[in-house]
């Protein structure tokens, strides 16, 4: 009979242990996944250092200004509501749209005025956008494939136990890249 | 393919030899020589007739009386000698221009300037800039170092291909039975070879950072990426969060990602001097495989392509490059 409850009680604390790891491994996961979100929203919100320079190069090509200016106003205003602590992929997705606006907005500036194409400042800004883009592209590579951790994490068996009682967490929402078929934005995969 | 043919490819081949051309020009060469001579072998046919019709004439001639004989054996010689002697020739260029075009292209790859050193002082001079060089506890020596220049995207990079070897020695614990049968401890010493290649460049950066495969004690600040397989590989120490955060930008932590599956046991270490060391487990970089053979023209185009540009060199330096567009502007941005 003793043996049996020393055997139960080492079977329970074994079974509390598993229990505080797999719930501390929960908690990591979603941490890096806040993390990874936080940079995304990071490189994000660099673009507003880019968005002046934008409206000072397209100032003297008016038929374009206003159409721009309201993009631009726009973008910066979608890059203000998105939280670095709270993953929102609506937003994001909304902040891409704003920002292909901005974009192709621009291009078609360009295209409507060639020397432009060759101004030392257009240069450099188109660098830093390409620079920037494949940056925010990575960093929601990075984030994509902690959700999907964090996701499988919680779901899988015994996990989804220890995630039913303690964390309570729910999967987030991946990003679908998707520049490669459409080549202007990023869709919401829900 | 009509010898001309042949023979106007091969004139076209040797004075791009003579005129030591690149690899790149000599592809150019071979594709066009391609077209017109897939193939760069001479027919042999009328010749080898020619041989086979005077060995037959001179054994007839035997069968003959003297003065008929002479009179079938002199042309008989000379008609089987000149065909002879024309397929030894041909065969002959062939063969020589083989050699001159492999010499050739040998010679480009290694215009990596060769630096003589002694080898374990060597090491000493760069194990006192680099954790690298300061591995093993028996012994190491730099084995090769070349010296060359790369033009990258964004500046000229100055660079060495560094061979090295180190010796780690650790003491087994044999046991054995003697005669008597008892039990004896025999300690051995046991000798452990590592071969490593490195890539040192110079790049306009000054820090103080190490992306490495093995663990390493006092190397600084420990920083950890949000790439769970990135840290899963590399472990990263530098003089400071700000500069690793700013140093490992996400497209350059997929980039190493990528670089780890192609390369065994990568270590990256930026020194404050302005350089920057990748090294990896001992690797061919530079491709000097590959055989030209002047019968398929068009495979040796192809082939030449490829290895001219030297992949392997190029894909370590386009890290350096990387680097530098992702992070070294980031870095003086912020400086």
């Amino acid at each position: 009979m003793g043996a049996l409850i020393v055997f139960l009680l080492v079977l329970a604390l074994f079974a509390a242990l598993i229990f505080v790891l797999i719930n501390n491994s929960i908690i990591s996961s979603k941490n890096n996944v806040i993390r990874s979100w936080s940079d995304v929203v990071t490189y994000q919100r660099q673009k507003t250092k880019l968005l002046p320079d934008l409206e000072r190069l397209t100032r003297d090509y008016l038929s374009f200004e206003k159409q721009l200016l309201s993009n631009i106003a726009e973008l910066r205003s979608a890059l203000t509501r998105v939280s670095p602590t709270r993953v929102d992929v609506q937003a994001l997705e909304d902040i891409e749209t704003k920002t292909q606006n901005v974009f192709s907005g621009f291009r078609a500036v360009v295209e409507a005025y060639p020397e432009l194409r060759s101004a030392d400042l257009m240069r450099d800004l188109m660098a830093e956008m390409i620079e920037l883009e494949e940056n925010i592209a990575a960093a929601i590579t990075i984030f994509n494939r902690n959700v999907s951790e964090f996701n499988t994490g919680i779901e899988i068996f015994p996990n989804s136990i220890v995630n039913d009682m303690a964390t309570h967490l729910k999967p987030y929402p991946a990003f679908r890249d998707s520049v490669a078929e459409s080549d202007i934005e990023y869709k919401f995969r829900g | 393919m009509s010898n001309e043919a042949i023979l106007e490819s091969l004139a076209e081949i040797e004075a791009a030899i003579k005129s030591e051309s690149s690899n790149q020009d000599l592809s150019r060469i071979f594709t066009r020589v391609s077209r017109r001579t897939p193939k760069i072998r001479f027919d042999h046919t009328r010749c080898s007739m020619g041989v086979g019709g005077s060995f037959l004439l001179v054994i007839f001639a035997f069968s003959l009386p003297w003065s008929g004989a002479a009179l079938l054996l002199i042309p008989a010689v000379v008609i089987g000698g000149i065909s002879g002697s024309l397929i030894l020739s041909r065969d002959e260029r062939l063969s020589r221009i083989s050699k001159k075009l492999q010499a050739l292209y040998e010679a480009n790859l290694m215009q990596l300037e060769a630096e003589i050193f002694d080898p374990e002082d060597k090491a000493n001079e760069l194990g006192s800039n680099y954790f690298e060089f300061q591995r093993g506890d028996y012994s190491r020596e730099v084995l090769s170092l070349h010296s060359g220049l790369s033009a990258g995207d964004t500046a000229d990079i100055p660079y060495q291909v560094i061979q090295f070897h180190w010796v780690d020695m650790r003491i087994v614990t044999r046991v054995t039975t003697d005669e008597k049968g008892n039990r004896v401890e025999k300690e051995e010493e046991v000798f452990d070879h590592y071969y490593r290649t490195a890539l040192l460049a110079e790049i306009d950066i000054q820090i103080d950072a190490y992306i490495q495969s093995y663990h390493c004690e006092s190397m600084g600040v420990r920083w950890t990426t949000t790439s769970r397989r990135f840290n899963g590989i590399y472990k990263v120490h530098g003089e400071s969060e700000i500069v690793l955060a700013k140093l490992l930008k996400p497209a350059l932590v997929l980039l190493l990602e990528q670089l780890a599956a192609e390369y065994a046991d990568l270590n990256f270490e930026f020194c404050p001097d302005g350089t920057m060391l990748i090294s990896m487990r001992q690797t061919h970089l530079l491709d000097a495989s590959v055989d030209i053979y002047l019968a398929d023209a068009a495979q040796a185009a192809e082939q030449l392509m490829i290895a001219a540009s030297q992949p392997k060199i190029q894909r370590i330096l386009s890290v350096c490059d990387e680097v530098s567009r992702f992070s070294i502007n980031e870095l003086r941005r912020n400086s």
